[in-house]
């Protein structure tokens, strides 16, 4: 546990001990959320520690706090166990949360994104339509075309997602960003890949978070851009300072495609070798990629590629199984 | 305000759920040979990474979390041998051996700043049964050893849920 991390989980917990009242919980419920939310981020992980002791001082006496509360508390650790691909507990999580008749707004929307993840597309057209009354209107929209553009209506879903952002302007950041994402998710299955790099704000690419990094890639790679996945890559090796193992795969193919000889390659053998050790059962794309692209071997690109559509079918990941199929035959 | 921050932070997240970012876990590696020119013992390596091995023995390490250089690693010796026997164990009859802790490397592997700690176990390598890792697991989150015979490519993957490699006897 950092320091600043230390102080700020010592505060909470000494305020709950002083007030010893629900209002006094509540705050850790922010608090918790919060290290829910921060430790998503690659250098943070460390958080999801802090936040699972929180769980666990919490969690004997959540029946006995208000409904609001309680609600708070199952909905952020519904947040960390759907991160931790745990759908299944995700979602019993999110039940108690509606159970409580609170929160139904990022209820709904957690429900629809656990269920695209499992291309459930029923499922993710029922908790969006759930969303109306909870939700402003473009909330909903923005959450249907979503399902539809999964669904194979690419082109009407991309063209109305588009006339919704831009009469939308006035959004949060937060439904703005997310409905960015989405525009670049289609432009990039449509094959309109200048537009989903505009989408993704390629020009501000180091500001981006890790997943619009590595789309950001797959265009590049895609277009015959791969010296710019090299220029943005910086200089191998990075001691201690690797891009994570799904860029670092992309890099590594990038380094392939151009023919070079930095020691990409060689660093994500290294990993890959590691992590088919390790054989553990979450990010197995990142491997299936590498036998798919970088060092194609069909047999174990298909083994790794299954692997990873039994956590997640996301378009991404049906390509990515076809490839791997196509290079097994 | 707090309120809408939360909101605003699950639904962010909630767009990058998928497929999400690589767990923190960490990996080492113990390597065992037979030894060509004493047939009666065999050789074993552990390569971890730098700070798994300030976790595990930050006596070892200066205040960048770098491995003490050698003048400053010999006044180390006996905790680094009681840290290396307590994690480390082979079948009783085979007991292990820990190289002299000056002996211990700096080295790169996989993009990570590595040690390699080196030791012979006293016996010969056809006769270890068994090969235990403890101590380390609740100390590194997520952690697993692989444990390889390098001489026949036999492998075992230790973790918080399997600690111990029984090889047949």
């Amino acid at each position: 546990m950092s320091k600043s991390t230390y102080w700020r989980f010592a505060i909470g917990v000494m305020f709950s001990v002083v007030c010893g009242s629900a209002a006094a919980t509540a705050v850790k419920a922010e608090h918790y959320a919060e290290l829910v939310i921060q430790g998503k981020q690659a250098a943070q992980h460390q958080l999801h520690e802090d936040a699972e002791i929180l769980w666990q001082l919490v969690a004997p006496r959540l029946a006995s706090l208000p409904a609001i509360e309680q609600a708070q508390w199952w909905l952020a650790q519904a947040d960390l166990l759907q991160f931790e691909h745990r759908f299944a507990e995700a979602l019993t999580a999110l039940e108690q949360v509606l159970a409580l008749q609170q929160l139904h707004e990022p209820v709904y929307l957690m429900q629809a994104r656990i269920a695209l993840t499992r291309d459930d597309l029923a499922r993710a057209t029922q908790a969006c339509r759930a969303l109306t009354g909870y939700s402003q209107i473009d909330v909903v929209a923005t959450c249907l075309l979503e399902v539809k553009g999964r669904a194979g209506q690419l082109e009407s879903s991309y063209t109305r997602l588009q006339q919704l952002h831009w009469r939308n302007s006035n959004s949060t950041e937060a439904l703005q960003q997310w409905r960015l994402q989405i525009l670049a998710e289609q432009a990039h299955l449509l094959g309109r890949y200048s537009e989903a790099l505009e989408w993704l704000d390629y020009p501000n690419y180091f500001q981006q978070p890790e997943v619009m990094q590595r789309q950001m890639l797959d265009i590049l790679l895609q277009t015959g851009r791969a010296a710019e996945v090299l220029a943005l890559s910086g200089v191998c090796p990075k001691v201690d300072a690797l891009p994570s193992d799904s860029l670092l795969v992309r890099v590594a193919y990038a380094e392939a495609q151009l023919g070079e000889q930095q020691c990409w390659r060689e660093v994500t053998a290294q990993r890959m070798h590691l992590r088919e050790l390790r054989a553990d059962a979450l990010h197995t794309a990142d491997i299936a990629y590498y036998f798919s692209y970088v060092a194609p071997d069909g047999e174990k690109a298909r083994y790794w590629a299954k692997q990873n559509m039994a956590v997640a079918q996301e378009p991404f990941d049906k390509q990515l199984l076809a490839a791997a199929q196509e290079l097994a035959l | 305000m707090k309120q809408a921050f939360l909101y605003s932070g699950l639904i962010i997240s909630l767009l990058f759920a998928w497929p999400s970012q690589a767990h923190k876990f960490s990996t080492s590696w113990v390597q065992m040979s037979s030894g060509a020119d004493h047939p009666a013992e065999f050789d074993w390596s552990w390569l971890l990474a730098e700070h798994d091995l300030a976790v595990l023995a930050p006596f070892m390490m200066d205040n960048t979390g770098r491995l003490l250089d050698a003048d400053a690693l010999l006044a180390q010796q006996v905790p680094f041998n009681n840290v290396i026997n307590d994690m480390l164990q082979f079948n009783v009859d085979c007991p292990l051996e820990v190289l002299p802790v000056v002996h211990v490397v700096r080295e790169v592997y996989a993009g990570q700043q590595s040690v390699r700690i080196y030791g012979h176990a006293g016996c010969p390598l056809a006769s270890l049964q068994q090969v235990r890792v403890a101590q380390l697991f609740d100390k590194l989150k997520d952690h697993k050893v692989i444990v390889e015979l390098t001489d026949t490519a036999e492998r075992s993957v230790l973790s918080q849920s399997k600690t111990q490699w029984q090889l047949a006897e």
